[in-house]
């Protein structure tokens, strides 16, 4: 079930309804948000729910047996049994054909011919995120920041509560689950808040991401047919599609989770405003970025203290995290640009400064800007490989860029309307950018502006949201 | 919580007051030029041009895509074309036509081949326009699922009834290309004709898709209602750039397959119907005059030999 449909518009007011009705008892609550979660889920596939049910278990189980074990072997058994399983069934679903095929390709290059059995299997919805839901959880109980649970509903619920089913924010359990055991009450401004970030996460999704992704589709499906000028708005068009399909759902989710009384995760923080390349990961995909961050780079990194190993344990990082993304080799070289560019950024971030204080130039807004669109420029550039359906494709995408037509006045049919309303939603996200969500507008002092805002806001999504929705992007990985 | 629940109630009621307010009130003189008002003109050839007749049903590729006067001086019938929008659906296009089909006629469905690979009931903005502003009575035609797959649609409907815009009409759309008074006295659309050609931008792949066979079904269901009116239906393709037909010709085959399967009588292949951008106009189903003139031809070739089969048709 998808957040923007007609089923979950019928979904959503009933569970809210019954959820708080029952909200004198947490365990009976839990019991049905549990319940509810499986039937969100199982709306798409019940086959697959018995994926989560086994992840969950696996977790589970290891937690309980960590609890009863002191030695650190043993424990650390249980932690590598845990992980081979959860990501066994990832790396089966999503990554076996990917490997596969690869090896079978590089044996071919050097003349001997194999043949690969491919499962063909299709990717259960959400796997990326429940796996790094569950791994988080049995992870922080082997090292003793979190007390493992008995009660296995607030567990299962903790791996597959609904709104962050399908595409995240990948949750942790010290976050999520103390709030899942607290019996939870009614906060009339935190509700307000959610449905705000829901109401602005729509429009993201409906107005901004599903109007770019016609356009983007043409521009990456005829790349011969347009000049370089066009293929590089090609990319600024996909980025605003990724990033407004991806944090408008993360706005969903967590407005959702508010009415419900969770506060989840931040997941975006106004990335196309970041001054660097390392801060834009520290203000894009968050909860996926601080889980690699703290669940692989810094147990990689260890004890060492030189600044080539720390870089190249970045470079090793980014480079998983493009292959979480997804199973092909334009992700793992995606995922590399990033892991280069954060280290090139990290690593210039004193001289940089040294230059700004030369020339007076912090805290100026214009050299700001500059940072910016450098920034954003890199972001844009890295994301032709995100999109392109193969090397060859991202080949051809890069070379039509480099090409003499770049210096042609690019031509989208249909576009116009699309950068206005980009423009637009730059706009509000930039007076809001440091709040949480972009229509935060608690500080409005007449209700009636605020309300007038709102109607605006829901005409807008109406009135200009696209012909044909788009399924939400993250839900592949 | 009953605070939030009375304002959140508030909100969605006002909305809600707004969105079914505008399907009451009459099209806006900005919607009342648009092409979709040309059902209006169609209806009421079908309703009095005398036998032999011929009728054309589809979407936009049949509008954009025939000159029936040629078909009127080679086959010596009287050519109906009733095709608008490939928006409203082919259930809508046969259900509206077989209201007025008479004994003898010859009915042509070419349908465009996105039709094959949605929803048969499907809805759109283009449908809802035409049932509640163009046509009122014939909401009568649609089934309870079109009319549920309505329902979303409603909304940026009764919105552009508050649109101030829709009432100061900037521009004239009545006389343009997609306009009310686009279309000659035998349905085509020939206001594009010696106009200057546009970038045509190929269509996304079909292949992947999953062929409808409810649209076949349908179809079928419509040639016994055609038959049992004493008239015959003969399928046809639509035209198609070259490029967008090789890029689908897996899913096309596909409905040709069904077409022959299912023992239609069929005009020509896909194959002949696939036209160089030069012959289109602005999109990839979308002919000039000389594609519309080229693809009458073809058509004339293929009902040539098939119409000497039909008992009926006046030698």
């Amino acid at each position: 079930m998808s957040f923007v449909s007609l089923d979950f518009a019928l979904f959503m007011p009933l569970v809210f309804a019954i959820y708080w009705l029952l909200n004198k008892n947490v365990r009976v609550q839990n019991i049905f948000l549990l319940a509810v979660s499986y039937f969100f889920y199982g709306w798409w596939s019940w086959k697959y729910l018995s994926i989560v049910l086994f992840c969950s278990i696996v977790n589970y189980v290891a937690g309980l047996l960590m609890m009863k074990e002191d030695r650190h072997l043993a424990r650390k058994a249980i932690l590598i049994v845990c992980c081979v399983l959860s990501l066994g069934v990832l790396g089966i679903f999503k990554y076996y054909d990917f490997f596969v095929t690869s090896f079978v390709e590089a044996f071919s290059f050097f003349g001997v011919p194999l043949r690969a059995a491919t499962l063909n299997l299709i990717l259960p919805i959400g796997i990326s995120f429940y796996t790094f839901h569950t791994l988080s959880y049995t992870i922080e109980v082997y090292r003793r920041k979190l007390e493992p649970t008995r009660d296995v509903v607030s567990f299962f619920l903790f791996v597959n509560i609904f709104p962050l089913a399908m595409a995240g924010p990948i949750e942790r359990a010290t976050n999520l689950l103390p709030q899942i055991y607290k019996r939870r009450t009614f906060d009339y401004a935190l509700a307000v808040d959610g449905s705000r970030q829901i109401l602005w996460g729509l429009f993201k999704k409906m107005v901004i991401a599903d109007n770019c992704a016609p356009i983007v589709n043409d521009i990456f499906g005829n790349i011969a047919g347009y000049s370089g000028s066009t293929l590089v708005l090609g990319t600024v068009f996909f980025a605003f599609q990724l990033y407004c399909d991806f944090s408008g759902y993360s706005d969903m989710a967590l407005g959702i989770g508010k009415l419900l009384g969770f506060k989840f995760l931040q997941n975006f923080n106004y990335p196309y405003f970041a001054t660097s390349f390392s801060d834009y990961w520290k203000r894009n995909h968050i909860s996926m970025t601080q889980w690699f961050m703290d669940y692989v780079y810094y147990p990689l990194v260890g004890k060492s203290d030189k600044l080539s190993y720390w870089n190249l344990c970045m470079i090793i990082t980014f480079l998983l995290s493009g292959l979480w993304h997804g199973a092909a080799w334009t992700f793992v070289l995606w995922g590399l640009y990033q892991g280069i560019f954060i280290v090139i950024s990290m690593n210039c971030t004193k001289s940089r400064k040294r230059f700004e204080k030369k020339y007076h130039l912090k805290d100026r807004l214009a050299w700001n800007f500059v940072k910016m669109a450098f920034t954003f420029a890199l972001v844009c550039f890295g994301l032709v490989l995100f999109r392109a359906e193969n090397i060859t494709h991202a080949w051809e995408y890069i070379s039509g860029i480099f090409s003499s037509s770049f210096f042609i006045y690019s031509h989208v049919t249909n576009s116009r309307l699309t950068l206005l309303l980009i423009g637009v939603f730059m706009l509000v996200e930039w007076f809001n950018r440091h709040k949480q969500h972009g229509l935060q507008i608690d500080n409005v002092k007449y209700p009636i502006l605020r309300w007038i805002f709102y109607c605006a806001l829901i005409i807008a999504i109406i009135e200009f949201s696209a012909e044909n929705s788009q399924e939400f992007i993250y839900f592949q990985f | 919580m009953k605070k939030f629940i009375v304002k959140i109630s508030l909100l969605l009621f006002l909305l809600l007051l707004l969105c079914f307010s505008g399907l009451f009130l009459p099209p806006t003189p900005h919607a009342s030029q648009s092409l979709l008002f040309g059902e209006l003109q169609k209806d009421s050839l079908l309703r009095y041009v005398e036998s032999p007749r011929i009728i054309f049903v589809g979407g936009s590729n049949l509008s954009f895509g025939l000159n029936s006067q040629i078909i009127r001086d080679s086959l010596h019938l009287n050519p109906i074309n009733t095709a608008i929008h490939a928006a409203l659906g082919v259930k809508y296009m046969m259900d509206n036509t077989i209201q007025y089909i008479q004994k003898g006629d010859i009915v042509v469905l070419a349908s465009e081949y996105t039709a094959f690979y949605r929803e048969y009931d499907e809805a759109s903005d283009e449908l809802l326009r035409i049932v509640v502003d163009v046509n009122r009575s014939n909401i009568k035609l649609l089934s309870t699922k079109q009319l549920l797959n309505c329902l979303p649609h409603i909304p940026k409907f009764s919105l552009s009834k508050f649109n101030p815009i829709k009432y100061v009409v900037l521009t004239d759309l009545s006389f343009g290309v997609y306009g009310v008074h686009s279309f000659n006295q035998y349905g085509d659309a020939y206001k594009h004709w010696g106009l200057n050609r546009n970038k045509i931008i190929p269509m996304a792949s079909l292949n992947n898709a999953k062929l409808n066979t409810e649209v076949i079904q349908g179809i079928k269901k419509f040639q016994s209602e055609v038959s049992a009116k004493g008239a015959t239906l003969l399928v046809s393709f639509p035209v198609m750039q070259d490029i967008s037909f090789k890029k689908s010709s897996e899913a096309i085959k596909k409905i040709e397959a069904q077409y022959i399967k299912n023992g239609f009588t069929i005009l020509g292949t896909p194959e002949r119907y696939m036209v160089p951008d030069s012959l289109l106009f602005d999109n990839t189903g979308h002919s000039t005059k000389e594609g519309a003139d080229y693809r009458t031809q073809l058509l004339i070739e293929d009902l040539k030999s098939v119409l000497t089969h039909i008992a009926h048709y006046p030698e």
